[in-house]
């Protein structure tokens, strides 16, 4: 017979309870456990060192799903109780306090959680133990060479780390759930919602700017609050100690949370759907919101592109009806739903106002362009972000001059925005991407698809583009201290033919001071040319022929060291180079008047001699078909045709015609060689004219 | 020892206690009887702890029960809604039983095992509802408890476990002065077992009486007099009278030796003082003709 001494009346936990729970549930942990050795130690066992990092890498997805999925059931399981009248009740009357029932059930979930983790961790780390160090040897243009344990014990500890969290933090949001709800399926349910609607919610938020605001683009901090505020996500994506230290303290409030709601919770409404009324129009609005989105977003993205916007309030309208009506279904357990028109127009009443907001601007987000003088940077890359950042360790453009130019591009856009922002009448068109940094430390970010043609038109695009800020950005050999990089070799090669075509051939130059006489000279070129000397950037002129530049950074080596480089990347450390192209125009004036003195021109550029004749055909594409796409099974036919002959109309066109075109309507000239010979079907040069610069003779010539 | 005081309850708009009165004695069987859906089983999970009272209070020797370990450690509850952990066993469920009951009584265990012949080892989810029934008594009964709550225990039992259980539960209140609150919605179940009877209606307490009072204050009372001789109930309180050719009968509350005497002194030529069931005097005491007594009499 017991003493009859009160057990535990002001514990904080119970073990019997604990202890209970664990013979209830073992058998979840221990497959869980098994889940965890085949997705981590397995994979770890089966792969060659080298990539260890890689695999753990990739097992961490599954990992983390799986510990997520672990997490969700032991909640559900453990608080089932709470779900059934008989079960709430019995339980309840135990000689056990609701401090001690939560505490208790709360601390079993987690040891049943974590303790797989943990052993799966111990498992790793008894590998790593055995196996020894797995070093590798990367190669990083600023740091050098940086040796790496793939598999050090920090990295398993990390990795570890990340699976607890995402148990942990998971485990109190389905706590916070299964407290929340009435029946272990709405648990489930409000489980996700929990764990995605808030990230949702952002990123409809997102959506909907991108829809609506021309230029629109989400601040870092948007986006990786929406990540953030799912620990899946959020733990996938940012694997690191601060993170889990940001879990953790969510994970405590979540706990905290529930355990006062716990305390609050009414027993009789086990097998409602939720178990606290305050959380039913969070739910359902919550709810509805996303149906709203979800289905207004899949019809606009299904639209033709003349009813995407009819078709997005079409969607929004019915997602949000058939969400709403859904829910209140569920809460209110029945078919016929109670308080419909009120419920439904006040969020109608709300989603108007954020359309119409949205539609209307109020925040004055369009509007909204830097001065000039509040700029501390603008990210470089700025068009279709061409930017190469080995050279550089501050990614941004910080002269003056150039921010004033990018600020009155800004400001052009932003006042041409109702012309630009039907991209389907703009044709071929280029991304804008202003990212600031501003001077009191805030950052403000825009991207705006624009037309060529529009911006070949802005004289502040041409002076940014033109300006030595921008240019650095874009050519890395402006941009080197020449004490810091070798150049190895530079390639010359014709253009837009392949090698031996037109009998021209590729020149490599190497003799360091070929190679110094060469790059003063493209750097002086480059600091001069202009906007019509830069293909990439829509210039008219054709290129003539392309530079690749070879370098690299030299640095000491050690023998062993250049072996586990010579392992990794198939070349021994001073064979490996970076590789830069530039196309040469006739504005290289320097650099062409050097290869001329050094009798490379003739062997690279193709002259009115090398050509025997070239065959003009007139061609127009629709507006809404991609440049891009080129279907080489069919390819389009002219509607005109010519044949030139004469050799002064071979010169006016490999003078004047560009080797792209952007223009829906364009004459394409093909140059046959008088030596050797070319494919029928794709050899030979292709050059291109718009309506604007084609040569009198072709315009009228073609039939 | 339990004291319930103007304890109100709703359940979404629905009042299913309305400012009920309750007082059960140390060492006495209170029956709570009322129909289905008049708030028996609400009342019982707030004297459990389980439910949070709207406004009113539940008192366990002046003690508030919700949330109280200490009471709960002296109260056993058998809900008529049974549940255990799935996959347990008997054994298991004692031994978890056990480490939360501080009076718990392993050799009382072991004899009520033995006396209801149920296995130990076998899953409770397999057991008859009668044998989950029986396994439950065993373990509130193992426990110790002060307090016993039964939510219509009997339903599910046979003549022979009824007998039993009824028998170990009158044993544990002489020994030890353990108090009882068994429910039902039949006052048949409450005959020979309870010593005080509340009836509820509709979330209120209709009435709360003592068997004993009841018992020895009306009496019923079957006479013949000779032709010309009427009954001498004047100034008597007869609750009620009927009479079937020659013989009369009478519901009668007073004293019933007095009675007795003044038919006797009246010279009837047959005179029968009868037993009364607990329904005859409820029915008697209370009208009979309400329909909320009606529906737990018969």
């Amino acid at each position: 017979m017991n003493s009859g001494k009160s057990y535990s009346k002001n514990a904080l936990i119970s073990v019997p309870l604990i202890v209970e729970n664990l013979k209830r549930f073992w058998l979840g942990s221990v497959l869980a456990f098994i889940g965890y050795v085949i997705m981590c130690c397995v994979p770890v066992l089966m792969t060659e060192e080298e990539y260890v990092s890689q695999v753990m890498e990739t097992i961490r997805i599954p990992a983390t799903i799986w510990a997520a999925g672990v997490a969700i059931v032991a909640a559900l399981l453990i608080y089932r109780y709470l779900h059934q009248q008989s079960s709430a009740a019995i339980v309840h009357a135990m000689p056990l306090s609701r401090k001690q029932l939560f505490h208790s059930n709360f601390l079993s979930g987690m040891i049943l959680c974590l303790a797989p983790v943990v052993l799966t961790g111990i498992i790793l780390m008894i590998i790593r133990a055995v196996g020894g160090p797995m070093n590798f040897v990367e190669f990083d243009m600023v740091k050098g060479f940086v040796q790496t344990d793939m598999f050090s014990y920090g990295q398993i500890l990390l990795f570890t780390g990340g699976l607890l969290m995402v148990n942990i933090t998971v485990y109190a949001v389905a706590v916070l759930a299964a407290v929340l709800t009435g029946t272990s399926l709405t648990q489930a349910g409000v489980n996700v919602v929990l764990l995605g609607v808030f990230s949702a919610v952002i990123l409809i938020l997102i959506g909907l700017g991108s829809l609506f605001l021309f230029g629109f683009t989400p601040p870092e901090s948007l986006t990786s609050l929406a990540l953030y505020l799912s620990p899946v996500s959020g733990l996938l994506v940012d694997p690191s100690w601060k993170a889990l230290g940001g879990y953790l303290i969510a994970s405590v409030v979540l706990y905290m949370a529930a355990y006062c709601l716990y305390q609050r919770r009414k027993l009789e409404r086990a097998t409602d759907t939720l178990a606290f009324d305050f959380s039913k129009p969070i739910v359902k609005y919550l709810l509805t919101f996303c149906g709203m989105a979800g289905l207004g977003f899949l019809f606009n993205l299904l639209a033709p592109e003349n009813l995407q916007m009819p078709m997005l309030y079409l969607g929004c309208i019915l997602g949000a009806l058939i969400t709403y009506v859904a829910v209140e279904m569920l809460i209110q357990k029945r078919f016929k739903i109670k308080g419909f028109v009120r419920g439904f127009g006040l969020f109608a009443i709300a989603a108007v106002v954020l359309f119409a907001g949205f539609h209307a601007d109020i925040m004055g987000y369009e509007k909204n362009v830097p001065d000039a003088d509040q700029l501390a940077g603008v990210e470089k890359g700025v068009i279709d972000y061409s930017y190469d950042g080995a050279w550089s360790e501050d990614g941004f453009i910080r002269d003056e001059a150039t921010l004033k130019e990018v600020a009155a591009l800004h400001r052009d856009i932003a006042a041409d925005r109702e012309e630009l922002k039907d991209i389907s009448e703009n044709g071929y068109t280029r991304s804008v991407s202003l990212n600031y940094e501003l001077k009191n430390g805030k950052h403000m970010r825009r991207t705006y698809i624009v037309p060529q043609s529009w911006l070949m038109g802005n004289e502040h695009f041409r002076a940014m583009v033109e300006s030595r800020a921008y240019k650095e950005s874009l050519y890395p050999v402006l941009a080197w201290k020449d004490d810091e990089v070798v150049v190895d070799r530079i390639i010359l090669s014709p253009q837009g033919i392949s090698e031996g075509e037109f009998g021209k051939v590729s020149a490599v130059l190497s003799e360091k001071e070929e190679l110094r006489s060469l790059t003063e000279a493209i750097r002086a070129d480059l600091e001069q040319v202009k906007l019509e000397d830069m293909p990439d950037f829509g210039g008219s002129k054709p290129t003539l022929l392309s530079l690749e530049y070879q370098v690299k950074k030299p640095m000491k080596i050690s023998k062993e060291m250049d072996q586990l480089y010579f392992e990794r990347y198939g070349v021994h450390y001073d064979e490996d180079c970076r590789y830069y192209y530039i196309d040469i125009t006739d504005g290289f004036k320097k650099t062409l008047e050097l290869l001329k003195d050094r009798g490379l021109y003739e062997s690279l550029v193709i002259g009115p001699e090398d050509v025997d004749r070239m065959e003009v055909g007139l061609y127009e594409r629709s507006p809404e078909e991609d440049v891009d796409e080129v279907d080489y099974a069919e390819p389009p036919k002219p509607l005109k045709t010519m044949t030139l002959t004469d050799p002064e109309q071979f010169r006016k066109v490999l003078e004047k015609a560009a080797g792209t075109c952007w223009a829906d309507r364009y004459y394409e000239v093909r140059v046959y060689p008088v030596f050797g010979s070319v494919n029928e079907e794709d050899g030979g040069l292709y050059l291109y004219f718009e309506e604007e610069n084609v040569p009198d003779f072709i315009r009228t010539g073609v039939r | 020892m339990i004291e319930i005081k103007s304890l109100t309850k709703t359940f979404d708009g629905f009042k299913a206690l309305d400012n009920l009165n309750m007082h059960v004695r140390k060492g006495s069987i209170y029956g709570l009887v009322g129909v289905n859906g008049s708030g028996k089983t609400t009342l019982i999970k707030h004297l459990t702890g389980v439910y949070r009272p709207d406004s009113g209070e539940v008192l366990v020797d002046g003690q508030p029960v919700y949330d109280n370990v200490e009471i709960h450690e002296r109260m056993s509850y058998i809900a008529d809604d049974l549940y255990f952990f799935s996959m347990y066993n008997l054994k298991g469920f004692a031994a978890y039983y056990r480490k939360l009951y501080p009076n718990w009584d392993q050799e009382r265990y072991a004899e009520l095992v033995k006396q209801f012949g149920l296995s130990e080892t076998q899953k409770l989810s397999k057991f008859s509802k009668g044998m989950q029934k029986q396994a439950a008594f065993i373990l509130a009964m193992s426990s110790r408890p002060d307090v016993l709550v039964l939510d219509e225990p009997i339903d599910g039992l046979d003549p022979l476990i009824r007998r039993m259980v009824i028998r170990d539960i009158v044993e544990e209140v002489a020994e030890r002065e353990m108090t009882v609150l068994v429910s039902s919605h039949n006052l048949k179940d409450m005959e020979g077992l309870c010593d005080c009877i509340g009836i509820i209606s509709k979330g209120s307490m209709l009435l709360e009486r003592d068997l004993d009072d009841l018992k020895s204050d009306v009496h019923k009372i079957q006479a013949v007099f000779p032709e010309g001789t009427a009954a001498p109930v004047e100034g008597m309180n007869v609750l009620f009278s009927e009479q079937k050719g020659s013989v009369e009968m009478f519901i009668i509350r007073g004293n019933g030796e007095e009675i007795e005497n003044r038919f006797r002194a009246a010279g009837p030529v047959v005179f029968d003082r009868l037993p009364m069931t607990l329904e005859e005097i409820f029915i008697y005491e209370t009208g009979g003709d309400r329909d909320e007594f009606r529906e737990i009499l018969f």
